[in-house]
Formats: structure tokens, C-alpha cells, sequence
């Protein structure tokens, strides 16, 4: 039973035309942060390790400090590649869906090309 | 075989107005919609029947942009509207009738109604429409709404709602705290409105009240669906959900 079937076409025309907000899921947020986090660690970290190992003459510490250095370094470079990958996704489904446009534009210039090609 | 001898459409080939699809919504981290899916079709009655905390509000919220969902898919005419603001849904006629009526009790009826003019209605079309559907209303058209009765500002509620012209009406607890004479009152109205073609999506406490307005009934149970039919065919369903057994 469909007894407005105007209203019900106006509601779809309506709502198909209405502007929806980018969705960026929990996970890629959450990860985003996570990023931004190692980094922040990770810089914390490094002026942490070089002024124990500095501050210490006993080689069995200043290895313990070195150790602490390169887990800095690891965060860092985690961290760096998790917000790059996060901040930067929407602009590269962007990229992609243009290159995809541009490839399939291209492909229909060649198809019209030869087509006219062929019939001359 | 000419047009006119086809049979009519089975109401599951049409496309559902409303569709939700393994929605899940939280507060604070604390699950409360367990992948809830629903469908309301254009012209259809539908009635999710529930108990106290089952998240039949949690799910209306929801669908209508006032909440966020967590995860899954909410499809309004064929398209995901996960993310949409609330207002810019209600504003193309998705009207939602909340729970504790929503009304601005200390602006007049007559005030209250000039509110739904944002559909492009003159402010007389909506007094007048609403005059029409609850003649009763037109007597307290200079008090404040604060003022009137729980059944009276139910009916105030319902004609702010039907004023934007919805396409699908959306009713949150029509019978909370009334008596069972105006709930009777406002249900035939319902009824009225579900006869000229309006979809309506309502969600009941009480069962029994819905039974004959209803086409379809979902039963809602600790934040999932878990099982739809006809009314008639749910009683089972009812008690079990009610009394836990």
C-alpha cells in the first residue's frame, strides 16, 4: 500500500540530493592518534636516553640507555607512518578516484579515436 | 494481458523507506544496540514492541541523527545517511515525535505550532491543519504549552509533527504517562494518518495498544531485533521478551 506515492518520491529525490558529512571511521581516528602519540613518546623518549647514558659512567646503563634510544627511534618511525597513512587517506581515495577518472577518459579518447580512424 | 490485470507489487519488491542494517550504537564505550535491522516500507505501520531498556529510544535516536552510530548502516530512501544531522533529515521528512513530547513549554500552542513552518507552510496552513486534527487544541491556542495537559500536549506534539507534512513519522512512547482514554484518542489518530499513506514507524511499551494500528511488529530485546511478523502472530514473542521466560 503506497498511498502518497508523491511525497514518498519528493522524500527520495530530497534526500538523495541532501550533503553528508565525510565518515571517517572510529578505527582510522583511533589510529590517527595512536600515531600522533608514538611520536610524541618517541621525542620524549630520545632526550631521556641521551642524558641517562650521559650521566653515567657504567657501561651496563649507558647500554640500557641505547636500547631506550632505538625503541624511541622504532616509535617514531611507527608512529610517523601510522599519522602519515591516517591523515592523508582521504586525499589519497581522492587521488585515486581521479586517476581512475583521467585513465577511463583517456581510454574513451582512444576508443573514439580509433573509431572515427576506422571509419574514414 | 493489458497493465490494469497485473497483479499488485508484493510490499518485499518495494524499496524500504527506512533500513537499518547490524546497527550498533553505544553510550560511553557501554553497547546498548547490538546490530539492530529494521525495514519500514513506504505505506507501512510498523511497531517495535519492547521492554523497559530493550533500546527501542537508543534505535530512534539513531535513525534520526541524534545519536551516533557505531557501526552498521542506516538507509533512508535507498541511501546511507550514516553521519547526517538530524535537523537536515527532519527537514525533508523524517519527523521524530520524542519521548516527553518536545515541546517549547513556555512558548503559547499557537507559537509552538509556527515552529513546523520550516517546510515552507504559512503559519495559518499549520494552524489550520492543526485545528483540523485535533479540533480540541484550538481552545488553548494562547496558552502556554506548559500549561496544558499530558494528553493535550501529546496532541500538541503530534500536530507540530504532522504540520512538516512527514514522509515517515516516527513515534517515541505516544502513551507514556496518559490515560488509556486519550492514548485510545491519539492511537486513532494515528490511525487516520497511517490511512492517508504516511509511513510511520512507532515504538510501544505496551503491546496491546498498537496491535490494530500496526501491519508489521518487530520485537526488541536487549538492544537487538529478535523477530518481526504480523502483531497478531508476536503475543508469543511478547511475553517471553516481557517476562523474561
Amino acid at each position: 500500500m503506497i498511498e502518497q506515492p508523491e511525497r514518498v518520491e519528493q522524500f527520495k529525490a530530497e534526500i538523495a540530493e541532501m550533503n553528508l558529512p565525510e565518515q571517517t571511521s572510529n578505527r582510522d581516528r583511533m589510529l590517527l592518534k595512536a600515531g600522533a602519540a608514538l611520536m610524541v613518546v618517541a621525542v620524549v623518549l630520545g632526550p631521556v636516553a641521551y642524558v641517562t647514558s650521559h650521566g653515567t659512567s657504567n657501561a651496563l646503563q649507558q647500554r640500557d640507555a641505547q636500547v631506550m634510544a632505538l625503541i624511541a627511534l622504532v616509535l617514531a618511525v611507527v608512529g610517523g607512518a601510522l599519522f602519515l597513512r591516517y591523515s592523508i587517506a582521504q586525499f589519497l581515495r581522492f587521488w585515486l578516484a581521479r586517476l581512475s577518472w583521467e585513465q577511463q577518459a583517456q581510454t574513451d579518447r582512444i576508443i573514439e579515436a580509433m573509431k572515427a580512424d576506422a571509419g574514414s | 494481458m493489458t497493465i490494469t490485470d497485473l497483479p499488485a507489487p508484493e510490499t518485499h519488491e518495494i524499496e524500504p523507506l527506512l533500513e537499518l542494517r547490524g546497527v550498533h550504537a553505544a553510550y560511553d564505550g557501554i553497547d546498548v544496540l547490538h546490530g539492530v535491522d529494521l525495514v519500514v516500507r513506504p505505506g507501512r505501520v510498523v511497531a517495535v514492541l519492547g521492554p523497559n531498556g530493550a533500546g527501542k529510544t537508543t534505535m530512534l535516536k539513531v535513525l534520526s541523527g541524534l545519536h551516533p552510530a557505531s557501526s552498521g548502516d542506516i538507509l533512508v530512501a535507498g541511501r546511507r545517511v550514516n553521519g547526517a544531522r538530524a535537523d537536515d533529515l527532519a527537514r525533508r521528512g523524517l519527523c521524530l515525535i520524542p519521548e516527553g513530547r518536545g515541546i517549547f513549554p513556555n512558548l503559547t500552542v499557537r507559537e509552538n505550532l509556527w515552529m513546523m513552518t520550516h517546510r515552507g507552510q504559512t503559519k495559518a496552513a499549520v494552524e489550520e491543519q492543526a485545528a483540523a486534527r485535533f479540533p480540541q487544541l484550538t481552545k488553548f491556542m494562547d496558552q502556554t504549552a506548559g500549561t496544558l495537559s499530558g494528553g493535550q500536549q501529546q496532541m500538541l506534539a503530534m500536530a507540530r509533527g504532522l504540520a512538516t507534512d512527514p514522509a515517515l513519522l516516527i513515534l517515541d512512547e505516544l502513551s507514556m504517562g496518559l490515560a488509556p482514554i486519550i492514548v485510545d484518542q491519539l492511537y486513532e489518530t494515528v490511525g487516520q494518518v497511517a490511512a492517508e499513506g504516511t509511513s510511520i514507524l512507532l515504538v510501544e511499551q505496551f503491546a496491546r495498544i498498537v496491535m490494530d494500528v500496526a501491519d508489521e511488529a518487530a520485537v526488541m530485546v536487549q538492544g537487538r531485533i529478535v523477530e518481526t511478523g504480523r502483531p497478531r502472530d508476536l503475543e508469543a514473542s511478547l511475553s517471553q521478551a516481557y517476562l523474561g521466560g
